[in-house]
């Protein structure tokens, strides 16, 4: 069933299929953050409640629901990874984690400084703010239990097993407007409801999620790209595809 | 256009500040994690590249004493 993946376990096939995926991922992913960043801040009306200090949702709401999805695709690497011991799985965990930390840190600090005009404060510890933390503990776990043994496929098997089990905080994170009292609005786009925003705001925040998604996947895999080179240098697929200059 | 004037948009009724912050901060971010991308990515062509010609080096030098 799953005979047309076995060619993409060989590095070199890997290396040139995420090559196209990130060309694509790239530019669609550049534009779109662009177009709707420059949407959001210059062209949708003002919150008629908090003005202008709404508009930080274009960057805050992407980089937490990426922070999220980046969490779950990377702990569907490393399952992949620890189950049919594919290396390319363990190396992509490796590859997306500080990107999905930079994701977290992101949405934890435009988080903070939006909430300083609209709720009076930086931080509190509620449920969606501390566990939007353990979050960006759990990434730095990764990465830190990854680099902390000489031995990369050792590392690579403790970094995977703290992914599998962060998972976890996930639907913590998700639920937790619901299921706690919070300081934080519950969700303002969902798939199956009708979206709780005007469509002249609710615009560019779609495309900026769809975009900041693509970026995700594009610096994911051009880390996965670099750990191939390096992880490989010494073998001739690599310098035949660095003399075709890809 | 939402704003009036470009002083205006720069100020963002008097929430400039954290406007402005958070998307310089993400600006920045997103500029250092691509610029580690590509950085790391020119450090590993070199060593390639760096490998590829020692290895020359080590073959015309072989040859050579072979002539000698």
């Amino acid at each position: 069933m799953f005979k047309w993946l076995h060619p993409y376990a060989k590095s070199e096939n890997l290396y040139r299929l995420s090559g196209k995926f990130l060309f694509w991922f790239g530019w669609l992913g550049t534009i779109g953050a662009i177009i709707g960043t420059i949407w959001g801040l210059a062209f949708t009306p003002a919150d008629y409640q908090q003005g202008d200090s709404f508009r930080i949702i274009y960057l805050h709401v992407p980089t937490a629901m990426m922070s999220m999805s980046g969490y779950l695709g990377m702990a569907i690497a490393a399952f992949i990874g620890t189950v049919w011991q594919q290396r390319h799985a363990d190396m992509t965990v490796i590859a997306l984690a500080p990107v999905g930390a930079v994701y977290t840190f992101l949405a934890l600090f435009t988080g903070a400084v939006w909430g300083k005009p609209t709720w009076g404060t930086y931080w509190v510890w509620d449920a969606r703010l501390t566990s939007e933390l353990i979050l960006l503990f759990l990434y730095l776990g990764v990465i830190a239990l990854y680099y902390a043994y000489e031995d990369k496929r050792s590392g690579a098997r403790a970094a995977a097993i703290l992914a599998m089990v962060g998972v976890i905080n996930v639907p913590i994170i998700h639920y937790s407007v619901v299921w706690w009292n919070s300081l934080h609005q519950g969700a303002t786009v969902t798939v199956f409801e009708k979206p709780k925003m005007d469509s002249s705001m609710l615009w560019p925040l779609l495309i900026n999620i769809v975009a900041f998604g693509l970026i995700l996947g594009a610096l994911t895999l051009m880390r996965l790209r670099n750990d191939l080179l390096m992880k490989e240098g010494h073998r001739p697929w690599v310098k035949k595809v660095l003399e075709e200059g890809r | 256009m939402a704003f009036e004037s470009f002083s205006a948009f720069i100020q963002m009724g008097k929430h400039g500040f954290y406007v402005w912050l958070s998307y310089g901060v993400g600006l920045l971010a997103f500029a250092a994690i691509w610029g580690h991308c590509l950085f790391t990515r020119a450090k590993i062509v070199a060593g390639v590249k760096d490998l590829e010609a020692r290895r020359q080096r080590r073959k015309t030098t072989q040859q050579t004493e072979r002539v000698l």
